[in-house]
């Protein structure tokens, strides 16, 4: 035993020489290094809702509802398990992983965050087709490459039974159809 | 006795040298034992006033009662412990601030005194309903049986060589011929008593009985609040004294003058520092090592010792 | 003793029960990890304790299973007054991927009443001494609730 107290007592002394390696954290920050997945951070301005984030989530956190003339985007980050298929799956790559890990809270509810987008209409017959954001970026995706005419751009603002009606009735997509 | 005197006993009892003062001094002791280990962990450690809010948050607590338990055994056990360890303080330090108050048998009474918190820590074993407190018990009865041994053997040194059983004396017998500690039988108590030390205070190797680990705390499981503050108490009145009352018996003559009372810190501090660094590197012994140790090689080299003071070294 | 003492020890010394409700070890591992001396939580007077009777705070990590929901709900009663519940990670928030299951509670909210949630997957170890500073009002609480509404 005394050898034993022998060799502890050299370990005590080569400890000492580490010094004191306590971080002064949390009165110092510490921040995450690399590419640390923190708490989603959505840009709000570029969210089309179009719900790819909901359908790759493993943890079901994000949930679409159409209520009211808007859309509700919501995340309940609670549950969230930070694995990023929400930033992957996003086109328009409007969620991030900030380096936020700081999240305690005494409610899951100060860990939810809404969006509430305008829905469009069809212009027909009033039925709703998706967020009025994901419409005009369609339209402008389409008109960028030139090679659609206006009014078939413009006619994308109608649900599908009243499109396929339009379609009977309008010269340029009969010409389409013809061609 | 008149009623002043009653009331100067009552005082030094509860107040200074007894209850208060070792109360306050142990539980800034015990914040020097976390601060050292935690520079030997290399960490920063608890600040100053931890004891205290520790012991105050303790009191402050509901005290739980484990139905079943014997009620009367599992409430006196602290309060026993914690009267064992004030009176078992007021006797050393009466030797430091009051010498002629003295009498004869004080250190035997003193011996027993000390006995009392680990008999308590049986008795709160035994009396909550729980298998660790009764395997904690066991083993706490072991290990008395084991340590006391060598502290009566090198308590047996220092009255073979001094002759008498009375601490003013021991002053007196310090200044004629030196501490006890610069011969080789006194030497060998000092060591002897270090182990027991050690094995009272239930410190690591030694804390074999409340294990936090194997035990769950053995006979301080089921104890909640009030309970387990006062046996937080009693252990840290007992860091205090006990090895106060090895710096007198060992280490030299204390005057009231003031370079004296400094000394007298000085090696208190060394003292507590080696219980410390042994606490904090060291694992803990089972049982039957921890037997073997006290009863095998430290009872030969007690009696090595008894033999070595019989013929005057 | 008066009020404000009481409330000053015990927010100085708070000494933890560490209980495992049918996690993956992952958050325990974490747990661990703000013993060691690069976290050092006993500058802040937080000891682990190893029975819940003398415990002031519940570290309870994991969705709460089915098997474990009784026997966690005793080590609760356990803990003396006053207490603290934590949920650490995810699953104790909402349940985590685990939250419609079968098999659990879908979260420690389901079970017990919780003073404070440390979501992660599992939480950085500065997450959780984070997560305890904040409930000792060290640090200010840093997330709330956002909403956009499109104009």
């Amino acid at each position: 035993m005394f050898r034993h107290t022998i060799s502890e007592l050299k370990e005590a002394l080569v400890c000492l020489q580490a010094g004191q390696v306590t971080l002064r954290y949390p009165f110092q920050p510490h921040p995450a290094e690399g590419e640390f997945r923190g708490l989603p951070a959505v840009e709000a301005s570029r969210c089309i809702g179009c719900g790819a984030c909901a359908n790759a989530c493993p943890a079901r956190v994000i949930s679409l509802e159409d209520i009211e003339g808007y859309r509700l985007v919501k995340f309940e980050l609670g549950r969230c398990t930070y694995c990023a298929s929400c930033r992957d799956a996003c086109p328009q790559e409007a969620i991030s992983m900030s380096p936020m890990f700081e999240t305690a809270t005494g409610a899951a509810a100060d860990l939810v965050i809404s969006l509430r987008l305008k829905l469009a209409y069809c212009r027909v017959c009033g039925a709703p087709l998706g967020t009025r954001r994901a419409m005009e970026w369609v339209q402008s995706a389409l008109s960028e490459t030139g090679e659609y005419p206006g009014e078939m751009i413009k006619g994308l603002e109608m649900c599908l039974p009243c499109k396929r009606r339009q379609a009977l009735t309008t010269a340029i997509l009969l010409e389409e159809v013809a061609a | 006795m008149t009623l002043d005197k009653l009331g100067l006993h009552i005082f030094s009892t509860l107040v200074f040298p007894g209850f208060f003062f070792t109360a306050m001094v142990g539980l800034f002791l015990t914040w020097v034992d976390r601060k050292v280990t935690a520079v030997v962990q290399s960490r920063m450690g608890p600040p100053w006033f931890q004891p205290y809010a520790d012991i105050g948050k303790l009191l402050g607590k509901q005290m739980l009662i484990p139905r079943g338990s014997r009620r009367v055994g599992f409430l006196l056990a602290p309060l026993i412990a914690l009267a064992g360890s004030t009176l078992a303080a007021v006797i050393v330090f009466q030797a430091l601030f009051d010498p002629a108050a003295s009498f004869v048998g004080d250190i035997i009474v003193l011996v027993y005194l000390a006995a009392l918190p680990p008999i308590a820590l049986i008795i709160a074993g035994a009396a909550s309903r729980s298998p660790f407190g009764a395997i904690g018990a066991g083993r706490e009865m072991s290990m008395v049986l084991a340590y006391e041994v060598g502290f009566v053997l090198a308590i047996t040194i220092v009255l073979i060589k001094t002759g008498s059983l009375r601490f003013s004396e021991l002053s007196a017998y310090q200044a004629a011929h030196g501490p006890l500690l610069f011969s080789l039988s006194g030497l060998i108590a000092l060591v002897v008593a270090l182990f027991c030390a050690q094995a009272k205070l239930g410190y690591l190797p030694f804390d074999i009985s409340e294990a936090d680990t194997e035990l769950i705390g053995g006979p301080l499981a089921e104890y909640s609040g009030s309970g387990l503050a006062l046996f937080k108490l009693a252990v840290a009145m007992t860091f205090f004294h006990l090895p106060a009352f090895l710096v007198i018996l060992f280490m030299g003559p204390i005057e009231p003058n003031l370079f004296s009372m400094a000394g007298f810190l000085i090696k208190l501090a060394i003292l507590l520092f080696l219980i410390i660094i042994v606490k904090s590197t060291h694992a803990r012994l089972r049982l039957d090592q921890a037997l073997h140790l006290f009863w095998g090689k430290l009872a030969i080299l007690a009696l090595a010792g008894v033999f070595l003071a019989l013929i005057g070294w | 003793m008066n009020r404000g003492l009481l409330n000053w020890c015990f927010k100085k010394s708070i000494w933890v029960y560490h209980v495992n409700a049918g996690s993956c070890n992952g958050c325990d591992i974490e747990i661990l990890d703000v013993l060691t001396p690069y976290y050092d939580c006993e500058r802040f007077g937080i000891r682990l304790v190893h029975t819940p009777r003398h415990a002031d705070a519940l570290l309870v990590a994991g969705p709460v299973t089915r098997q474990v929901r009784e026997r966690l709900l005793r080590v609760y009663e356990a803990v003396p007054q006053p207490k603290l519940v934590i949920g650490v990670g995810s699953c104790a928030t909402g349940g985590g991927i685990w939250f419609d299951s079968y098999a659990t509670y879908g979260g420690l909210g389901n079970v017990l009443p919780v003073n404070l949630y440390i979501p992660g997957c599992p939480p950085r170890p500065e997450a959780i001494l984070y997560g305890v500073a904040q409930a000792l009002g060290l640090v200010p609480k840093q997330v709330a609730a956002q909403e956009y509404v499109e104009t």
